[in-house]
């Protein structure tokens, strides 16, 4: 009995004694600004036990095992933290626990420096309503873009000039195709507008440098854009305007399987100068149209076939004074665009495949020049993408590309002298070129922060081959912020012109510039701030001299771009963004010394130093919204002409001397642009939009170059013919119902 | 006499100590496969998932993320058990999934959810590959993905059909299964093989699966049942049914009488 007696004594004590030989395990949990961290996860690895954090970051737990185990501490969003201990019966353990925010992945590093995205992607800058709405874009998508950093306001065109680079070192792509004509009304400065309607794109991804090793034979930049894809409901669209009206629709044939989009748009702008009072400049008021029609296949759930066929033509004619003719400029210009592009997957592997042809045909009249050049390009491109691993991805791809290039017409033998009379050159010439491009590239997940992209591309064409490695880099400082840097070789080969047999040098090189970038990034909510500096080397630049053109320039681009973004169109009442360039750039160039020429170093044609543009939308009230569109820029480096020596010997004509190479700037750019809008939603899915828009409202005379007597002893300014001016029109947009949308 | 105190102290000490699971840590899937159907008995890590499944359930009622913030860590803690490692995983799948549709005004937190609630299924998978609901959830989760990543659509639209047709195949009438694979229905392009009205065919299914399938333990995934009976409403609204969305809408309050996203945002659309 007393033996009992003992046994059940020490069976009641021991559940206390065996409690006070437990460890205590206890601690903070905090986050890296020192910050608690409630509701983390703190627990015995591999084993049940543990305890949730309170509010104030406290943990405590006791566990009855005993020698080395790891304690682990876990919050979602944060990299989990193990600490490994030595259990004693009955110690106390306290533990400071600092939770780091977790590693990226690489789905997320999808924007690299300078690269700006537009669509309805995640990534994407500005989302296609906001490209349509900036006052000052008149609708067009390239005017959009330059409201973005790196680009320079030369003139009131649509041209793309990218850090200080030429309008023709910008690659433009529609679908992978080339379009080797992007611009209405070409102009040496690119043109008036783009030629692909906004509407028709889905999205777009442009780099002012430092870009994929997917992109070849350009030496500034890079604008691919994205083709709509098969239409998921019936929908029609009608716009009528001032100068424009266009039609278009989207029809599911048989819904999910086949499904067409058309947009036909014509232009007149003949009432819009009359109303502006701008009429008398022309002899034919800018006028076109354009077409497009894309019929959408999917033959499988992966698999898609979408042909595309765009057509666009355009004329005008205007009143010039050049320095030895006084008259009509006449131009008119065709081009075609027919791709067929395939989508799919196929086992890991996402395939992308497409077979273009873009053809180009103009005629340029002005005086003895009467000029009908012609561009026809076919194209083959294959890409192909893999995740290999959550760090790894890979992708490569090839392009084919055969261009054939005529030029028939009569050409002033100096460029400066086109009064009937002067020597002239005739050309009936054909030439062809085809040039073939490979990639390789990776995304490479490197630890917890940092994504390397590294690739090489390789280019051949003629007798010339370049090799382009390429890296660029992401590192995540954390969720808002990501460092971003790229380095690399670009080559851009000579254009046909250049490399004719009869006016050319058909052994030019490749044009040479690395780019060197890096940058910061960071995101927060409705705000997006980046700054990116930014250095590019040139070598092997084409110069046009006594002996024709030769790869004799040299030069460089620095410079720095500021981007700041706050709001979404029509999510916030209001949004906005402010983009600043500083520029720096200089280039070999050639100075005309009358029948000689010399070659200096001196500012870029197109060195803008600075250039600074905002963009502001507000919604006043109800659905009326208003937006204004400021931009200001230095004026760009001019060579002023200070003597001339006849031409002939009967000084019928004379060859300018120029002075200083850029020793002179244009006046700085200014302009204003403000545009107001009702949007008026009827019967759930249909809407009306009413726009009014007021360009250049301060009515600036931009100065866009000088124009000289024909002895060169006076020049005038050339102004620009964009004065203020009045647009406005109606868009209608009928819809059939979307799916209810869904709230949980 | 010793072992008089061993029988003892077991009896003193049973209801206190932690109740290990019998399956060990080296178990096989079949295993737990077995450990999940037979066994009844509550251990710690059911205790866990049970208190988990309570705060979810209050979170989901309340649109409270907190509960959620709550029920994590306890969940996390019951991956640490071998025997119900696989179903912790789970149930944090279907916590990150459901968070996610709380907080629809953060995208970022919204996608670090997804991502969360994936790789915990993954995980799932990973220790019980015979786990229906985990391919089921797993291949709706790989559908929404799409949004965060619509360059990558043509991977995850793939793999997405790929778990939903591992989970029929795994259970045939799983009404979970039948109630994601119709919502993926619902949401997918029509390119893509979306259809409105079988998508309410299978909510459809799902409902009347959920009512021949009582859930018998409690620590199995059992959520769903209200909600198919949400989506019969929804689809019918699209269809402009509004008498049949209403019905189908009492139905779920009938189920879930604190369902608030039917309470307060489906049935007053549907009577407006």
């Amino acid at each position: 009995m007393k033996t009992l007696l003992h046994v059940l004594l020490i069976g009641a004590l021991l559940p206390t004694l065996a409690f006070g030989q437990d460890t205590v395990i206890q601690g903070t949990v905090l986050d890296d600004q020192g910050d608690a961290l409630p509701y983390a996860n703190v627990q015995l690895a591999e084993t049940i036990e543990g305890a949730s954090t309170d509010l104030t970051g406290r943990f405590s737990f006791t566990t009855a095992r005993t020698g080395s185990h790891v304690v682990r501490a876990s919050m979602i969003g944060l990299e989990a933290q193990n600490r490994r201990v030595t259990l004693v019966p009955g110690d106390t353990l306290t533990l400071r626990f600092i939770l780091r925010e977790t590693l990226v992945t690489l789905d997320e590093a999808v924007v690299t420096a300078s690269a700006y995205v537009t669509g309805e992607t995640a990534e994407a800058t500005l989302a296609p309503l906001e490209v349509v709405t900036t006052a000052g874009a008149a609708a067009d998508l390239f005017l959009a873009i330059k409201t973005l950093p790196g680009t320079a306001m030369v003139d009131e065109g649509a041209g793309l000039f990218v850090r200080g680079g030429d309008v023709d070192e910008v690659v433009l792509l529609l679908d992978r195709a080339t379009v080797a004509h992007p611009y209405k009304y070409e102009s040496p400065t690119g043109g008036v507008f783009g030629t692909i309607p906004p509407f028709m794109v889905k999205g777009t991804y442009f780099s002012a440098g430092g870009f994929s090793a997917r992109y070849g034979n350009a030496l500034s930049g890079v604008l691919a854009m994205e083709s709509q894809g098969m239409p998921n409901q019936r929908a029609l669209n009608l716009n009528v305007g001032l100068a424009a009206a266009s039609l278009g629709a989207d029809v599911p044939l048989v819904p999910g399987r086949l499904g067409l989009r058309f947009t036909g748009n014509r232009s007149f702008t003949d009432a819009l100068f009359r109303l502006n009072g701008q009429r008398d400049q022309f002899s034919i008021t800018p006028r076109g149209a354009d077409g497009n029609l894309s019929l959408h296949y999917s033959y499988r759930p992966t698999g898609q076939l979408k042909l595309f066929q765009f057509v666009s033509t355009d004329r005008l004619g205007v009143f010039v004074d050049e320095p030895s003719f006084e008259g009509t400029y006449r131009g008119s210009s065709t081009s075609t665009l027919t791709n067929l592009v395939w989508t799919d997957v196929l086992g890991d592997w996402f395939v992308q495949g497409s077979a273009s042809t873009t053809r180009y045909q103009a005629r340029q009249q002005l005086g003895i020049l009467d000029f009908e050049p012609s561009d026809a390009r076919y194209k083959v491109r294959f890409d192909a993408e893999r995740p290999v691993t959550d760090r790894l991805s890979l992708r490569f791809g090839t392009e084919v590309e055969h261009a054939v290039n005529a030029f028939v017409g009569t050409f002033p033998e100096d460029a400066e002298i086109l009064a009937p009379g002067a020597e002239t050159l005739s050309f009936d010439e054909r030439y062809t070129l085809t040039r073939t491009g490979g990639y390789v590239e990776a995304d490479v997940l490197l630890g917890r922060r940092l994504v390397a992209t590294p690739g090489v591309r390789t280019d051949h064409q003629g007798d010339h081959a370049t090799v382009d490695p390429r890296l660029a880099l992401t590192y995540t400082l954390g969720p808002s912020t990501r460092l971003q840097a790229a380095w690399g070789r670009y080559h851009q080969f000579a254009s046909p012109v250049e490399l004719s047999p009869s006016g050319g040098t058909p052994s030019l090189r490749p044009e040479t510039a690395h780019h060197l970038v890096a940058g910061v990034h960071h995101q927060r909510d409705l705000l997006e701030l980046r700054a990116e500096a930014y250095r590019k080397p040139y070598r092997a630049l084409i110069l046009s001299d006594d002996e024709g053109y030769v790869n004799a320039g040299t030069g460089r681009a620095q410079g720095l771009d500021v981007f700041a973004k706050y709001g979404a169109f029509l999510r916030t009442r209001v949004n906005g963004w402010i983009s600043y360039s500083y520029l720096e750039s200089e280039r070999t160039q050639v100075r005309r010394l009358g029948r000689t020429t010399d070659q200096v170093q001196a500012s870029a044609p197109f060195d803008i130093t600075h250039s600074l543009t905002v963009v502001g939308k507000v919604r006043l009230f109800g659905f009326v919204s208003a937006g204004l569109t400021a931009r200001l820029a230095s004026g760009r480096p001019i060579t002023p002409i200070v003597d001339a020596v006849p031409g002939d010997d009967q000084a019928s004509y004379y060859l300018p001397v120029e002075g200083q190479v850029a020793s002179e700037r244009l006046p700085t750019f200014r302009r204003l642009d403000a545009n107001l809008s009702y949007y008026l939603p009827f019967r759930g899915t249909h809407s009306a939009t009413v726009y009014l828009a007021v360009r250049n409202v301060l009515d600036e005379a931009n100065v866009l170059g000088y124009d000289y007597s024909a002895d060169y002893q006076t020049r005038t300014p050339r102004v620009s013919t964009y004065g203020r001016s009045i647009y406005m029109g109606i868009t209608l947009s009928l819809r059939q119902p979307p799916p209810a949308p869904v709230i949980r | 006499m010793y072992r008089t105190c061993l029988v003892l102290l077991c009896l003193l000490l049973g209801s206190a100590s932690v109740a290990h699971s019998q399956v060990t840590a080296d178990a096989t899937p079949t295993d737990i496969q077995a450990q999940r159907t037979a066994d009844t008995t509550v251990s710690a890590a059911d205790a866990l998932i049970l208190e988990a499944k309570t705060l979810m359930q209050l979170a989901s009622t309340t649109g409270n993320p907190d509960r959620m913030a709550q029920a994590r860590p306890i969940l996390e803690r019951a991956t640490g058990d071998a025997a119900r490692g696989a179903l912790a995983h789970y149930y944090l799948g279907h916590l990150h999934a459901s968070w996610m549709n709380l907080i629809q005004d953060d995208k970022d937190a919204q996608k670090q959810h997804l991502d969360q609630a994936i790789e915990h299924l993954e995980q799932a998978i990973d220790v019980d590959d015979q786990m229906a609901d985990a391919y089921a959830l797993l291949g709706g989760l790989y559908g929404q993905k799409v949004a965060f990543a619509p360059m990558r659509a043509m991977f995850l639209g793939p793999k997405a059909d790929r778990m939903l047709d591992q989970a029929f195949q795994l259970e045939p009438n799983n009404p979970r299964t039948a109630l994601i694979a119709a919502r993926s229905t619902y949401y997918k392009p029509r390119m893509f093989g979306g259809d409105k009205e079988a998508a309410l065919e299978g909510f459809e299914r799902a409902a009347s699966l959920f009512e021949e399938s009582m859930p018998t333990d409690p620590v199995q995934p059992s959520w769903g049942h209200d909600e198919s009976y949400a989506w019969i409403g929804i689809a019918h609204m699209d269809a402009e049914r509004m008498d049949e969305a209403q019905a189908a809408f009492e139905r779920a309050l009938e189920i879930n009488p604190d369902y608030g996203w039917v309470r307060h945002v489906l049935m007053p659309a549907a009577t407006q």
